[in-house]
């Protein structure tokens, strides 16, 4: 199947879809998902993300470890449980050895 | 640049809650330059502890998780005799200093890096021995 459209107002461009794709192309049409070859390329693009969006996406700092910890325990049952768990820790770290010195 | 440190529990607990602006701006410029977070054995085993007191499973494992992304340190044989030296010490000069205490400062020393914590009180102790030990706090 080749399909040519208007990408931009400058030139052209052939797309020439493998046969998967073209069924593809063709079921949506005939369900009435789209109207037409544009419709179906203009919902297309319109699932792709946004160029910021893209490169947030590929950016290794964009889910670095440093976001993914910042409010891991933000709600306010997993903070309060978080401090439980600092308070037992410490309490734990100052609790006076059962004999005193005998030096 | 930030100098690579040691996190102490309380300290990454304030940072993973992300309520302390304090903590989070200094914990953001850390990760600007150093990527992950360094933190020893015993702060995972308080929480792990803590957690697993609580029945906490669903925490556990997503902090878990995290904590797996950055750097652990585990005490060795020499930070063992270290913390030993520490609480000796502490001790003849009249202070009682658990051994996590010790332990955490004596990976610190060890590495040479600051540990960052805001139980500033609690380590007065371990300093007065003597122990070439650099304290932050972040709060």
């Amino acid at each position: 199947m080749r399909l040519e459209g208007i990408i931009d107002k400058q030139a052209d461009m052939t797309i020439t879809l493998s046969p998967d794709q073209e069924q593809a192309v063709r079921a949506a049409i005939r369900a009435g998902r789209v109207a037409s070859f544009e419709e179906f390329i203009d919902r297309a693009l319109a699932y792709l993300p946004r160029e910021d969006e893209a490169l947030a996406l590929s950016s290794p700092a964009a889910r670095s470890v440093f976001e993914q910890g910042l409010g891991l325990f933000g709600g306010p049952e997993d903070a309060a449980l978080l401090d439980e768990v600092v308070s037992i820790a410490y309490e734990e770290r100052r609790r006076p050895s059962r004999r005193g010195p005998t030096l | 640049m930030t100098v690579e440190a040691i996190l102490d529990t309380d300290i990454l607990s304030e940072y993973v809650k992300g309520h302390d602006a304090a903590v989070a701006g200094r914990a953001a410029g850390y990760a600007g330059d150093h990527g992950v977070f360094t933190f020893t054995s015993v702060t995972v085993c308080e929480i792990v502890y803590g957690l697993e007191l609580k029945g906490a499973s669903r925490q556990l494992s997503k902090v878990m998780a995290w904590l797996k992304q950055n750097e652990e340190i585990t005490s060795i044989d020499a930070d063992y005799l270290a913390a030993a030296t520490i609480k000796a010490t502490a001790r003849k000069q009249g202070s009682v200093v658990e051994l996590p205490d010790c332990l955490i400062a004596s990976i610190a020393v060890r590495l040479n890096q600051p540990l960052v914590t805001g139980n500033t009180e609690d380590f007065r102790a371990i300093l007065r021995t003597g122990v070439n030990l650099a304290i932050e706090n972040w709060r």
